[in-house]
């Protein structure tokens, strides 16, 4: 008679770590797939600097385990000082640096984030704040010297929207609640 | 007032410098629908966590620089983009996906490359925000990846 293999108490760890290990597995393919067809091999890019991406788990991944972290928000506060340090065409195509004024702004707030966004700069001399779930759950919010610009995707529902700089951590907060 | 005046200049000189290069690159004025746009992209514009582009990739002041295939093999076009710029990734997107998005694509060669072209928001506006770089991220092929 066949008998139907179950999580109990009295499983053992042996009998657990292969189906811990496919779901590490599936986990990995799943984020390896947030891009299209991809067309020529991908190789899995590690986090190489300890001093920035210390942790492995996402920083935008939802659990509670993320809420308030100091580690990610020290991350985060070393990444955004480092992003004053781009010059002109810092990405190839006339990339404008970033003001200092925008930096600081963007450092005075970090600690109000329940979950620590991913910070990027753009080509315009703006800091983009990305909380990214999936490709069809995310929040990213666009902050230069001439306002804040939030697009924001759940779904098949697209949002976008002009807000204030008093507006951030709210809309921020709500959507990771 | 001056500045304003020399801004114009600007503008006129680099008119005329990409109108006299177009008649140099002998490459048809017009993008096709069927011509692949390459992209390179920064480690700062690239996410770890999630091995993706970053949409903010796509937002430079003047619209988003790209190049035109312009018939070249896409190995040539990942090489001349790394001449440029030790970039961590390349990637690419059809011309008729940009335009299904509503975007437009403006053919805008200059002297160090003839390829070089601008994808806009519209005809309105030059920027873009919002879902369009969002789409145009999901939407890109990454051809090359530096794995250092």
């Amino acid at each position: 008679m066949a008998t139907k293999k179950r999580y109990n108490q009295s499983t053992s760890s042996t009998e657990i770590i292969p189906y811990i290990i496919f779901g590490i597995s599936m986990s990995f393919g799943s984020s390896s797939t947030s891009l299209p067809v991809l067309e020529k091999k991908i190789y899995p890019v590690e986090l190489r600097d300890p001093k920035y991406y210390g942790s492995k788990a996402g920083f935008t991944q939802v659990s509670n385990q993320n809420k308030y972290s100091l580690d990610r928000l020290q991350q985060n506060k070393s990444i955004i000082t480092s992003l004053g340090e781009l010059g002109n065409n810092w990405n190839g195509y006339g990339g404008e640096p970033i003001s200092s004024d925008l930096i600081e702004n963007i450092k005075n707030i970090l600690s109000e984030f329940e979950i620590q966004p991913q910070i990027f700069p753009t080509g315009r001399g703006s800091i983009q704040l990305d909380f990214f779930k999936s490709d069809d759950n995310l929040l990213e919010i666009e902050i230069s010297s001439d306002g804040v610009f939030a697009f924001k995707k759940v779904g098949d529902r697209e949002e976008e929207f002009d807000l204030q700089l008093s507006e951030i951590i709210p809309i921020a907060n709500e959507f990771n609640g | 007032m001056n500045s304003t005046v020399n801004s114009d200049k600007k503008t006129e000189t680099s008119l005329q410098i990409t109108e006299s290069v177009k008649e140099e690159s002998q490459l048809s004025p017009e993008i096709k629908n069927h011509e692949y746009l390459y992209r390179g992209v920064v480690l700062n514009n690239w996410d770890l966590i999630n091995n993706r582009i970053s949409s903010a990739a796509f937002k430079d002041t003047g619209g988003a620089s790209v190049d035109r295939d312009g018939g070249r093999e896409e190995s040539e076009c990942i090489k001349n983009l790394l001449q440029v710029k030790d970039f961590k990734a390349i990637c690419k997107i059809k011309a008729e996906i940009v335009r299904s998005y509503g975007a437009i694509i403006l053919y805008k060669p200059i002297k160090s490359n003839i390829f070089h072209s601008e994808i806009h928001d519209s005809t309105e506006r030059i920027q873009m925000r919002g879902s369009k770089p969002d789409k145009l991220r999901r939407s890109s092929l990454l051809v090359y990846i530096n794995k250092d």
